[in-house]
């Protein structure tokens, strides 16, 4: 017995080194991809934005319609370096976004951050509710699914198809039509405070639900099929344990590895949805942007999206190995029996 | 079934089942699957059910427990659980009854138990369903449980998930949860199916414990041989009937049912080489191509390999293949793979094998013993860090993969699933197309006799060319996977576990083509199994594996008579066998 427990005690001594050493390469492998993905989004905004026609010379004076003299668009771009040769604004642009600096507006004439800081928490708290909105509704949606018979299993199959295909601009002017202009019930446009908060919210969460949902009925489906809920079944648990217990868990796995990526269609969709429902937010701060060719706030926005995304993935990552368990010890299958 | 006198005295049965119906729908038709089925079971004694897969075993087990399923119709004189009749039984009543009354203990611990929970939780929750005790109280409860089915160190097996459990300890942990409230019925549904020899011994040692303790111990399994350690009676189901039921020593020593017969013949183990185990006229086998009777195909047998082998050698003899070489060597292979932690595991340490022309040789050890990386280096899929393979006395491991490439005709392999090794989208017509043409191409323009000759040889009927692998059986899909082998004409073929997935009776029927297959062609088979019975059965000599070792070889016969190395021994008292 003695030599059983050391046996087993080194184990879980050995377990426990290899999985700090790896918790270590994990780490530093993905800051050292962060920092990549976040140089080669900044390199491909630099250039991807001089292929768009226009003289970024005419934003800081006023826009393409600001009819500026030449020798005054030659002096903003002495100004802002814009006549030096491309590689030496590109190194320079790098230097600079390497210290955190991410340049001054063209148009507005403000540090290029605190237009980002304005618009920022606005546009997180639009696609973080729409996320969790989007898996209760797909949670609701494939648990009736799977309970409800046949009637509901066509049903909720034809609600997640709908949904899932329906885009954003169209839904978003639906819903104004029906519950602004129809019932009068909710804000047209985006107002400060909870109710002006619903429809955007709606917006965004109502396609991501209907495809989550497919996912999750279908690995419901699957986990109500495996050995593992029949023995739970036999030991007498009922249908709704076997659902919230077990296929349930199951089910989110999928789901949670996906929402990294949903969480970018979310901040892609704020774009549109920011500007149907005249909500201020990154979305539309960018898309102004890029209309008048106002590059540090272009670039400044890129970034901070890649960010965002970029730890949300990492988050995404987390999440799942905390759901599944598996996945944090994949090398170690047991001792001897 | 007049064998009344065995049961015991005054005891009342835990289980009576008087002819139990199962039908399922499907749209408007009904399929019936279980078809009066009838027993009792009493406390402390074992009843075996025993059949083929598709034989409703397994559904009349779940009836027990009403989880046949939702499109299932149970009807029966009597299906009755102590004193529970379980058709009555409203959906909270069988709640109760389940985990309470009976246990289920599945096949495979590794998907039954929940993957994502441990196993503490999941056998605490039989515990939290049917107990008030506290969360204190039943961490402790749950601790002594796993203590009782032998499981060390339980405080910290029970933060483990299945997952992380070896076969042995988490099917100890799947049977801990299913007898968490002492149930007085156990039913056990293929319980070592997944598990090795030496494991499987424990487990079934485990049940056969609990039996004595008094509980009643219906046991579900596919394996006359598993069944005959443990049951009191045995019943033999197939198609939906209990066709022949009686004691245990009485079915398994004095079959009177044909299929029973059947059954008993097609266990591999302990039979002699070369006699076959199916019936002549197998339901899958072509009638044109039936053998001769079996004795003389006996008789045939050992002159024609050697006849063969050695027109073979001389045939052979040019193109640096040596004539006399054996079929196949390797020397003091050595393989390692890199941990995720950067330590090394030595999978395959020092492996050297000889097979001679005609012959074959059994390759046997558990999982993760290293059989499947040896079939890998010696077919020239995986490089050895040391040692070489030689074929025909020829370099084989040490060439290039373009120089090998052209030779690798001379070599074929079958494998476990053959599902797997299929492209799903092709006909069994591709397939043996693209075999027989090296791969140069699938559509069979001129209608090869090559092919339909082929399809011969494994006796599977010409319809059956434009049928895809999913549309055919178990043992089909063997047959096509060994025609795929045989197309290019090999000399060796490596067998990797080739009817570890197959029913007894196919199984019988896939060892005898390989058998017929050698002894027509000459053929040197490497042969690999975790079974003992196949190894014995189909070997002349066999080299035993144990942790990436050989730790004995010889000729098949000394080794099995007069085992040398306690390993062997120990795996042969564990290997289950008939009489």
């Amino acid at each position: 017995m003695t030599s059983l427990a050391s046996a087993a005690a080194a184990e879980q001594g050995v377990r426990r080194r290899r999985s700090a050493g790896r918790a270590a390469r994990w780490i530093v492998t993905r800051v050292a991809g962060a920092v990549f993905v976040l140089w080669a989004v900044a390199t491909l905004i630099f250039f991807g934005i001089r292929l768009i026609p226009g003289d970024p010379a005419e934003a800081i004076l006023g826009g393409p319609g600001s009819r500026a003299t030449p020798e005054a668009l030659a002096q903003a771009r002495a100004e802002f370096g814009l006549d030096q040769p491309l590689l030496t604004q590109y190194l320079h642009e790098l230097g600079r976004l390497a210290t955190g600096d991410f340049g001054t507006s063209y148009s507005l004439k403000v540090p290029v951050a605190h237009v980002i800081l304005d618009g920022l928490g606005s546009t997180l708290l639009l696609t973080v509710l729409s996320l969790a909105v989007a898996w209760l509704l797909a949670i609701g949606l494939a648990l009736w699914a799977t309970r409800g018979g046949r009637i509901a299993a066509t049903v909720s199959t034809v609600l997640e198809i709908v949904a899932a295909a329906v885009p954003n601009f169209w839904l978003g002017t639906i819903l104004i039509l029906v519950f602004s202009v129809g019932f009068g019930w909710l804000p047209a446009i985006s107002t400060p405070g909870i109710p002006g908060l619903v429809l955007p919210v709606l917006t965004l969460a109502i396609p991501l639900a209907g495809f989550l949902g497919q996912l999750m009925r279908e690995s419901v489906l699957n986990a109500l099929d495996a050995p593992f809920t029949v023995s739970a079944r036999a030991r007498g648990e009922s249908e709704t344990g076997v659902r919230l217990i077990h296929a349930l868990r199951h089910a989110a796995l999928p789901a949670i590895s996906l929402s990294g990526w949903a969480f970018g269609s979310l901040i892609s969709g704020a774009v549109v949805v920011e500007t149907v429902f005249a909500r201020p937010g990154l979305g539309r701060t960018l898309l102004n942007a890029v209309l008048i060719r106002d590059i540090p706030v272009v670039i400044g926005v890129v970034m901070v999206v890649a960010l965002v995304y970029i730890v949300v993935t990492i988050a995404t990552d987390l999440a799942d190995r905390l759901a599944d368990p598996r996945l944090r010890a994949q090398s170690s299958s047991g001792g001897g029996s | 079934m007049g064998e009344q006198q065995a049961v015991l005295g005054e005891q009342q049965a835990v289980l009576d089942v008087q002819n139990l119906r199962v039908g399922f729908r499907s749209g408007r038709e009904t399929t019936t699957v279980v078809d009066g089925v009838g027993f009792t079971l009493e406390p402390g004694r074992c009843l075996a059910l025993v059949g083929e897969s598709g034989s409703g075993k397994s559904v009349t087990a779940r009836s027990i427990l009403g989880l046949a399923g939702q499109n299932a119709t149970v009807t029966a004189d009597r299906l009755v659980v102590g004193t529970k009749n379980v058709l009555t039984l409203s959906v909270r009543q069988l709640r109760g009854l389940r985990g309470a009354d009976v246990g289920l203990v599945l096949q495979d611990a590794l998907v039954s138990l929940d993957p994502l929970r441990t196993v503490g939780r999941e056998i605490a929750d039989a515990l939290r369903l049917h107990t008030r005790l506290s969360p204190g109280e039943r961490s402790a409860r749950v601790q002594q449980l796993l203590v009782d089915v032998g499981v060390p160190q339980p405080e910290f097996r029970a933060r483990q998930r299945s997952g992380e459990l070896s076969g042995g300890l988490r099917q100890r942990a799947l049977i801990a949860s299913a007898i968490a409230l002492d149930p007085p019925l156990l039913i056990a549904d293929e319980p070592t199916t997944a598990l090795d020899t030496t494991v499987q011994e424990q487990i079934l040692l485990l049940l056969e414990r609990l039996k004595r303790e008094g509980t009643a111990v219906l046991l579900i399994s596919h394996d006359l041989a598993v069944v005959g350690r443990i049951a009191d009676r045995i019943a033999v189901m197939t198609d939906g009937r209990i066709v022949e039921q009686g004691p245990a020593d009485r079915v398994l020593g004095d079959p009177q049912h044909e299929y029973t017969k059947r059954l008993i013949r097609a266990v591999p183990a302990g039979r002699p080489r070369g006699t076959p185990l199916a019936p002549a006229a197998a339901p899958e086998v072509e009638p044109e191509v039936a053998p001769a009777t079996a004795a003389d195909a006996h008789a045939v047998r050992r002159e024609g390999g050697a006849e063969r082998g050695a027109r073979l050698a001389g045939k052979d003899g040019g193109g640096g293949r040596t004539a006399g070489a054996p079929a196949l060597e390797a020397h003091g292979l050595v393989k390692s793979y890199r941990n995720p932690d950067g330590s090394r595991r030595v999978v395959v340490d020092d492996v050297s094998l000889s097979l001679a022309r005609g012959q074959t040789l059994g390759l046997v050890g558990e999982s993760g013993s290293g059989k499947t990386t040896t079939a890998r280096l010696v077919l020239g899929l995986t490089a050895p860090d040391a040692g070489t393979v030689a074929l025909g006395g020829a370099p084989w491991s040490i060439l290039s993969e373009r120089e090998r490439r052209p030779e690798r005709r001379r070599i074929g392999a079958i494998y476990q699933d053959p599902l797997g090794s299929f492209d799903p989208r092709w006909t069994v017509r591709e397939i043996l197309t693209d075999a027989l043409t090296d791969g140069r191409s699938t559509r069979d323009r001129g209608q090869l006799p090559a092919l339909t000759e082929l399809l011969d040889s494994v006796g599977l009927a010409g319809s059956l060319a434009d049928r895809r692998p999913l549309h055919l059986s178990g043992g089909q899909r063997q047959r096509v996977a060994i025609a795929r082998a045989l197309a290019p004409q090999p000399d060796i073929l490596v067998c990797d576990e080739p009817v570890s997935a197959l029913d007894v009776s196919v199984q019988a029927q896939v060892l005898d083509l390989l058998d017929e297959l050698q002894r027509e062609r000459g053929l040197s088979y490497l042969f690999i199994s975790h079974d003992l019975g196949v190894v014995q059965h189909m070997s002349d000599t066999v080299a035993v594996m144990l942790d990436g070792r050989i730790v004995e070889s010889g000729p098949s016969a000394t080794l099995f008579a007069n085992p040398a190395d306690p390993y062997t021994r120990r795996l042969l008292a564990a290997s289950p066998r008939l009489a």
